[in-house]
């Protein structure tokens, strides 16, 4: 499967598109795998069907390319070692970037949203005033209901 | 070291330096103050990471040996694939 960049760039390089290939189902099959058995377990009914498909499905691709690499030997062994390689060593590799990323982040951030609150308004507040204004509200809409309440029972006695 | 530990010692620095130099550049683009000032610390360490790989890979250090571009071929393919087993499974839980 090997392909000259000459055709497709005019350039002189060898470009082994095995690696990709055996990478490109491997990552299939895999992800496939996962959300298989993640929805076969936690669904129900039609998605718990679904995910028993995909993990035929999976079993399948990685099936098929166990046979192709190690039985047939339409692809190389070699290559489907060290594409796999290169793949997981990439994904660790972007993986701790981005906890570095986020542990720096949170370490910074919280510093800076404390920054962009306005405590002047804040400071403006007088929470003892406010109170009392909230129970007042509170006894007002008390007194309201009882002097109805009671108008209501002095209007049925006067019936009566 | 063998050849192995050589391929993924340099696919980690390529991985790492890709994702810090990516998130770096969205940090320092959309971030306010100090988290500005943390995503051009990114974009530094992202470089320098670069560097050590260039000095390491492509200037003939102890990493020369490896073959970048299929060993990025197959990182490509890798996520390729991912990518079309989760559109797989998206498609199969929206359309029952």
């Amino acid at each position: 499967m090997d392909l000259t960049m000459d055709d497709l760039l005019g350039s002189e390089i060898t470009v082994d598109f095995e690696f990709f290939v055996a990478a490109f189902l491997f990552g299939l099959g895999l992800a496939t795998l996962g959300s298989g058995l993640f929805t076969a377990y936690f669904g129900a009914g039609k998605s718990q069907q679904i995910g028993f498909g995909l993990i035929v499905m999976a079993i399948l691709v990685l099936g098929g390319q166990y046979h192709q690499t190690y039985m047939a030997e339409t692809f190389d062994e070699n290559s489907f070692h060290y594409g796999l390689i290169a793949a997981a060593a990439a994904m660790v590799g972007m993986v701790a970037s981005m906890s570095v990323v986020l542990f720096i982040l949170m370490k910074v951030d919280t510093v800076d949203d404390l920054e962009d609150l306005d405590l002047e308004d804040l400071e403006d507040l007088d929470l003892d005033e406010e109170l009392k204004k909230l129970e007042e509200e509170l006894a007002d809409d008390d007194n309201g209901s009882e002097d109805t309440s009671s108008g209501d029972a002095d209007e049925g006695g006067d019936e009566e | 070291m063998s050849d192995d530990m050589t391929l993924a010692l340099t696919m980690f620095t390529v991985g790492f330096a890709i994702v810090m130099l990516g998130m770096g550049a969205l940090v320092a683009y959309y971030g306010s103050k100090k988290t500005r000032n943390a995503g051009f610390a990114f974009i530094l360490i992202g470089a320098v990471a670069t560097w050590y790989w260039n000095t390491q890979s492509v200037a003939g250090g102890a990493w020369a040996g490896v073959a970048m571009l299929d060993s990025l071929l197959a990182v490509t393919g890798g996520f390729a694939g991912a990518i079309v087993g989760v559109i797989i499974f998206l498609v199969a839980i929206i359309k029952s």
